[in-house]
């Protein structure tokens, strides 16, 4: 036996979670995007896409967010005053198990030397209600990064499609019970055919990591990086990318501190106040991007920083495939490239 | 052989001669692919490269936007696989002293439109590798399709909206805008060093993702490149949030050309009209 949410239900779902207080997210289309967005109705659920364009990752780590704002008075004298807001209780309905699969593993750098409350207290707030894939297209890889097309990782509940499009339902941990609690039109049925991708695995990761402890130093990045354009495109649409600028905007005497996305692809992003910039070379910058999702934050963290959803894959304007490199690591590709190309001097 | 197939047969014949030639060291075009309905650039610098060119309407990244890499400024000659946008976007490159022309040449694409983007795009190649001056005349005639209505439809939308209404539009577009620079980063004419968005000392506009932050880079980003957006579309296509950048871009383009009679792309020695002091400027304030 197993318990079912017929789809019809699923109204009542967002109702409920609505007046128990909760603001709903969930895929939304607005013209040719689709993005997590709140919703007042079920109907505004985009649940026939593979994927939305943007992640989950806006609803802990917002694209701008203020930390601290400050004052200076008539007499000069300046107060900082916190600023931390209550985050708002959200529920994401429709999330993906590769969206919901990216936080457990942001929360170890954001707990790591010092505990980021800002992070943590908008993850409270937030609850996952992730969907399972049916379906996958050719830039998905969470199989080949260690999850699942219906992987419970992260979510608080999780539901998976039957063939007869009703979702089976699995509430995860307290939280998930909880929630769970919240759905109407819960009932018992027989365990049904379920509806997942079979989503491919496209490398061997363990591969892929072994020919980048190899390759730092090694043609193969030139080659592979000439194209890259240096935006913030795949580092701005992952889940897991989490690197964050502060600035001081605002008018002088009432200003803000304000946490912005950063991306390492900008040739800014590693610039030194000296003029100085240690990775000079877009080269540089891609290679940092792979190393420290598929090498340096697995050996520090434990955890690969990728959960395949492709998102990167899809975006970049110019096709750089971030599964296709790590595909082509994997396969040996850049060990066999000779180490001497000569080097491009500005 | 169909004609198609000729055609791609001698784009990759001449990308092939003009490296083994020694004409140029650097052939800039496009491969397949990773998934379908995407192409990939493809830096060639052996001949043997020039077997993995591709050309179709997928290729629609503007190419002359690596002209101004280091890596490819490190070459003395480069060739790139140039439809029409391309050569449009090498013409202010050169006009704006940023590339030399004696160091460019062109494999020209043909296409019946101005921008060869549909899907099964008819195209053909010019007989030889060219240069700048070489390639001009042969696209001279595509001028008059710059101008047409049906190019500001998108524009005319816009007008015919009340302000109160075209605030709103864009408001919720710009709401959009996650600041990733993608626009500016694959555009050929955003060449700046510095970029006046990432200035801080002084900072002129709000880095943040804010209201005020993401109005402020995108209408910036469109003065700019007033009188000097050649019109390819990249930015657009670029815009992982599917924002309509283009309708701020067209508009420039008819204001230019009502203006100052002037349609950037056409020719290297034109004066800028943005950045142009003339002594008998009506204007009074610029005196
Ligand atoms: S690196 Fe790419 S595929 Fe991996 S999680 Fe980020 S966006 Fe998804
Ligand atoms: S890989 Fe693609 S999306 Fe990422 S910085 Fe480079 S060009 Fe932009
Ligand atoms: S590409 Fe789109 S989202 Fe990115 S900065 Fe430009 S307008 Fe904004
Ligand atoms: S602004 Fe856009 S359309 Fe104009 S030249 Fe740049 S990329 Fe092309």
């Amino acid at each position: 036996m197993s318990r079912l949410l017929p789809r019809a239900n699923l109204e009542g779902v967002v109702a409920a979670l609505r007046s128990a207080g909760y603001r709903v997210v969930g895929p939304v289309r607005r013209g040719s995007l689709v993005t997590y967005d709140e919703i007042s109705s079920a109907a505004d659920l985009a649940l026939d896409v593979i994927i939305t364009r943007d992640s989950i990752k806006k609803f802990v780590l917002p694209r701008t967010e203020v930390v601290a704002r400050f004052n200076r008075d008539a007499a000069g004298k300046v107060s900082v005053l916190d600023a931390t807001a209550a985050p708002q209780p959200t529920v994401i309905l429709g999330c993906r198990p590769c969206d919901a699969a990216a936080l457990p593993i942001d929360d170890l750098v954001f707990a790591w030397d010092s505990t980021d409350r800002f992070w943590f207290s908008r993850r409270e707030a937030v609850r996952l209600v992730t969907i399972a894939c049916a379906n996958c297209d050719e830039s998905c890889f969470c199989t080949s990064v260690g999850g699942a097309p219906d992987s419970p990782e992260g979510s608080d509940v999780l539901l998976t499609e039957t063939a007869a499009g009703d979702y089976e339902v699995q509430a995860l941990g307290e939280r998930g019970a909880e929630l769970l609690a919240k759905f109407p039109g819960l009932r018992d049925a027989p365990a049904a055919d379920r509806r997942v991708a079979a989503v491919p695995q496209r490398f061997d990761l363990s591969a892929a990591v072994t020919a980048l402890e190899k390759n730092f130093e090694s043609p193969f990045w030139r080659q592979t990086a000439l194209r890259c354009v240096g935006c913030g495109c795949c580092t701005f649409v992952c889940p897991t990318c989490h690197c964050f600028d502060l600035v001081d905007e605002g008018p002088a005497y009432h200003s803000e501190r304000r946490r912005n996305w950063d991306a390492c692809q900008m040739k800014n992003f590693t610039l030194h106040a000296s003029g100085h910039n240690p990775r000079p070379w877009q080269e540089h910058r891609y290679r940092q991007r792979i190393m420290h999702k598929f090498l340096y934050y697995p050996s520090r963290l434990g955890r690969t920083l990728c959960t395949g959803c492709g998102r990167c894959v899809r975006a970049c304007p110019v096709n750089l495939s971030l599964l296709q490199v790590v595909s082509d690591l994997a396969a040996g590709r850049a060990n066999a490239l000779p180490t001497s190309a000569g080097e491009v001097k500005k | 052989m169909p004609a198609e197939g000729r055609q791609l047969e001698k784009l990759r014949h001449l990308a092939r001669h003009a490296l083994e030639s020694g004409a140029v060291s650097l052939v800039i075009g496009f491969a397949e692919g990773t998934v379908p309905g995407r192409a990939a650039p493809l830096f060639c610098t052996a001949p043997a490269d020039a077997d993995r060119l591709i050309f179709d309407g997928y290729c629609t990244l503007n190419l002359a936007n690596y002209l101004t890499r280091p890596e490819v400024r490190a070459h003395q000659t480069v060739a790139l696989v140039a439809r029409h946008a391309v050569a449009k976007a090498v013409v202010g490159l050169v006009q704006e002293s940023q590339v030399d022309p004696t160091r460019v040449r062109l494999i020209a694409i043909h296409c019946p439109d101005l921008d060869g983007l549909q899907q099964d795009v008819a195209w053909t190649v010019a007989d030889g590798l060219q240069t700048l001056d070489e390639f001009l005349p042969t696209a001279a005639h595509l001028h008059d399709q710059e101008l047409t209505p049906e190019r500001f439809a998108a524009v005319a939308q816009v007008e015919s909206k009340s302000s109160h209404d075209r605030w709103d539009h864009f408001a919720r577009e710009f709401d959009k805008c996650i600041k990733c620079y993608a626009c500016r980063n694959v555009c050929p004419l955003c060449y700046c060093e510095r970029c006046i968005a990432d200035k801080n000392q002084p900072q002129w506009i709000d880095t943040s993702s804010t209201q005020r932050g993401n109005f402020a880079w995108n209408i910036v980003r469109a003065f700019h490149l007033a009188g000097r957006c050649i019109d390819c579309g990249a930015c657009e296509r670029a815009c992982p949030m599917d924002l309509p950048l283009m309708e701020l871009n067209r508009k420039m383009k008819k204001v230019v050309a009502e203006r100052f009679g002037y349609v950037a792309g056409y020719d290297p020695k034109a004066d800028l009209p943005l950045v142009t002091f003339k002594k008998d400027d009506p204007e009074e304030f610029i005196k």
